[in-house]
């Protein structure tokens, strides 16, 4: 990389890391895990800066060798992946509203998604990217994505305990045949 | 859009609203970069890294000379043609190889399924499988012919469905297939699969230094994808003849997406729209295909298949719908009984050359439960026979003109509980185009039955 191409690519780095590290602190639920990913998604991307061509996708590039890289960690994180039945503690002052405790329940439900899920709902929830798109960052067909993504948010209403949940109505999708 | 998704939104938004910026990411950046660099020169597959690096440090005193020093540029051309006596004819793919466990479970024909749908008339030869190790998940390198030409790629049988890692029009001749694949911490896997005869790989991590392949079986062979990814090559020879010489596979890289078509997707079948169309109905499954799809304010297309009602008032359509741009249509059932209740029924897609697409009216109020197949079979479709107990077939004919080949077919109790109830279609030549349990003609889009 000359110097021109490390310039560009520390201003890539400077405006969208922060966003970048939202996104993967999502995928990973941990804060040092998620500067971990993000570090070494942005270091293969530094490798091979001289032969990305569309510097207006780096974002797509950048999410899809997040999640890839993520999902390729199982096992040397397998061990410090488990589903617990304990909310994790909260920074501060504890908040007892309902919404906060649906939203701890969602967290810890979200952490029992098989990774790929998991990046899906991230992908489609908080992204906002569409499913065509997700499944583009993915490798999958958009099928797979929504049939995925049904299964993944079926296991979170099931597992946070959002059935009981009034608010928390799932989309239809299933089949009744 | 659901409360669920609201509540997601609006959990990840506060989550990840409370993370601060790390201060100083570039630095840590270039560091891992250089790290990583120095690291992909030494890393190597699967606990042979020492015995294979002592190979290929001999490898090039007893080699013949055009081997010891590769004669071949930094070139990133799919493949340089050296030789196509052992090109990959996707009509006459290689033998498979590998495990075979890999193609059973019924992992070889939802892989086939799933290909289908992305690829229209497209079918899938398996060339290797393997289970890897460190997933445990199957994995498989094929060929595709037919549909809009040849493709190869490789396919994991991952928790959420295949997933088809790679995806990528076959170009000709190609001698070896050379896959970048997910390895272990990190680390890429270099996937070759070239014919059978092949006797040797070589990868050149700097594009001349050969470093010798672990070989999995004859013409498959892997390594760490671990060299300057500008410059890296890789190799096959038979024998002391070098067959093929090409750049080593991005390890970023992956699926090219199928550009979508103009106009309807693929799957649209071309039959005609038969039965009476009612407005409401059509209105109705539109907006719920909306909903399903999270695009309630969308307006979907849709193709009618067809559209009818019961004697006991309960109004039907069965249709393929879509949103404008998708690449594939869904199906969609939907009913408004005559007490106003609709059910809805997203269903499995279905790709050209159907033989029929059915639906389920069922009655939830009726005691024992009642269920109507509705069987809309292709147009040309001759007769169609149903065996309650999967074994007697009785012919039954459509309820009226309007029905133009359309059968509908009442399910008895039996047939319900037992699931055991087949379908037969003939076409007009009096063969046989169509015979199975009517249970697989009732999936959904995630569950059959």
């Amino acid at each position: 990389m000359d110097e021109q191409g490390r310039e560009v690519f520390r201003a890539y780095v400077a405006a969208r890391s922060p966003g970048l590290l939202r996104t993967a602190y999502l995928l990973t639920g941990s804060r040092s895990d998620a500067e971990d990913l993000l570090q070494t998604a942005l270091a293969k991307t530094y490798l091979a800066w001289d032969r990305i061509r569309d510097r207006e996708a780096l974002d797509g590039y950048v999410r899809r060798i997040m999640v890839n890289t993520h999902t390729s960690w199982w096992r040397r994180r397998k061990v410090d992946e488990y589903a617990t039945d304990e909310l994790p503690e909260r920074s501060g002052s504890r908040d007892a509203t309902e919404d906060l405790a649906l939203h701890d329940a969602l967290w810890t439900a979200l952490s029992s998604l098989p990774k790929r899920q998991r990046a899906m709902v991230v992908l489609r929830y908080y992204e906002d990217l569409s499913e065509a798109a997700t499944a583009q960052i993915l490798g999958v067909s958009v099928g797979t994505v929504k049939s995925a993504t049904s299964r993944a948010l079926a296991k979170l209403r099931d597992t946070s305990g959002l059935r009981d949940d009034p608010r928390a109505v799932l989309p239809t999708d299933g089949v009744l045949t | 859009m659901s409360p669920l998704d609201d509540e997601l939104r609006s959990m990840f938004h506060g989550r990840a609203g409370t993370l601060s910026p790390s201060p100083d990411p570039l630095a840590g950046v270039e560091r891992r970069a250089g790290r990583m660099r120095r690291n992909r020169a030494v890393a190597a597959v699967a606990g042979t890294a020492l015995a294979v690096t002592a190979i290929a440090l001999a490898v090039p005193a007893i080699l013949p000379s055009d081997r010891a020093v590769p004669q071949v540029a930094a070139s990133h051309a799919p493949d340089d043609g050296l030789s196509s006596a052992y090109a990959l004819d996707p009509a006459h793919p290689w033998t498979y190889r590998g495990d075979e466990g890999v193609l059973g479970n019924g992992n070889l024909a939802t892989f086939q399924r799933e290909w289908t749908i992305r690829h229209p008339g497209s079918t899938l030869h398996p060339l290797f499988g393997q289970v890897y190790e460190p997933s445990k998940l199957a994995e498989l390198v094929f060929v595709a012919s037919g549909g809009e030409g040849p493709r190869w790629g490789a396919v994991t049988a991952a928790h959420a469905g295949p997933d088809f890692v790679l995806d990528r029009p076959l170009t000709q001749p190609a001698t070896v297939l050379a896959a970048a694949l997910p390895g272990d911490e990190g680390t890429a896997r270099l996937l070759a699969v070239g014919a059978p005869e092949v006797t040797e790989m070589s990868y050149l991590p700097d594009g001349t230094t050969p470093t010798a392949m672990t070989r999995l079986q004859d013409g498959v062979y892997i390594h760490a994808l671990n060299g300057d990814q500008a410059r890296d090559q890789l190799q096959a020879f038979v024998g002391s003849q070098r067959i093929s010489s090409t750049a080593a596979p991005d390890s970023q890289a992956g699926v090219v997406p199928t550009p979508n078509p103009a106009g309807p997707p693929g799957n649209v079948l071309s039959w005609p729209t038969r039965g009476v169309q009612d407005p409401q109905v059509l209105l109705a499954a539109e907006e719920f295909y909306a909903q399903s799809q999270s695009r309630p304010a969308a307006q979907p297309e849709a193709k009618v298949l067809f559209a009818g009602a019961t004697a006991d008032g309960t109004r039907y359509l069965l249709a393929q719908m879509w949103l404008p741009g998708a690449k594939l249509a869904d199906t969609v059932g939907y009913l408004i009984r005559k007490d106003g209740s609709a059910e809805p029924q997203l269903k499995a897609r279905v790709a050209n050359g159907t033989a029929a697409v059915v639906m389920v009216l069922s009655d939830p109020n009726a005691t024992p439960v009642k269920e109507t197949l509705v069987v809309v079979p292709q147009p040309t479709t001759g007769q169609v026979e149903y065996a309650a107990d999967g074994r007697t077939f009785k012919p039954f004919s459509n309820p009226g003109k309007a029905y133009d080949g359309v059968t509908v077919i009442p399910r008895g109790d039996q047939a319900i509980r037992d699931m055991k109830d087949r379908l037969r279609l003939w076409n007009g030549d009096g063969k046989v185009v169509f015979v199975d349990v009517v249970f697989t003609l009732l999936c959904g889009q995630t569950s059959c039955g």
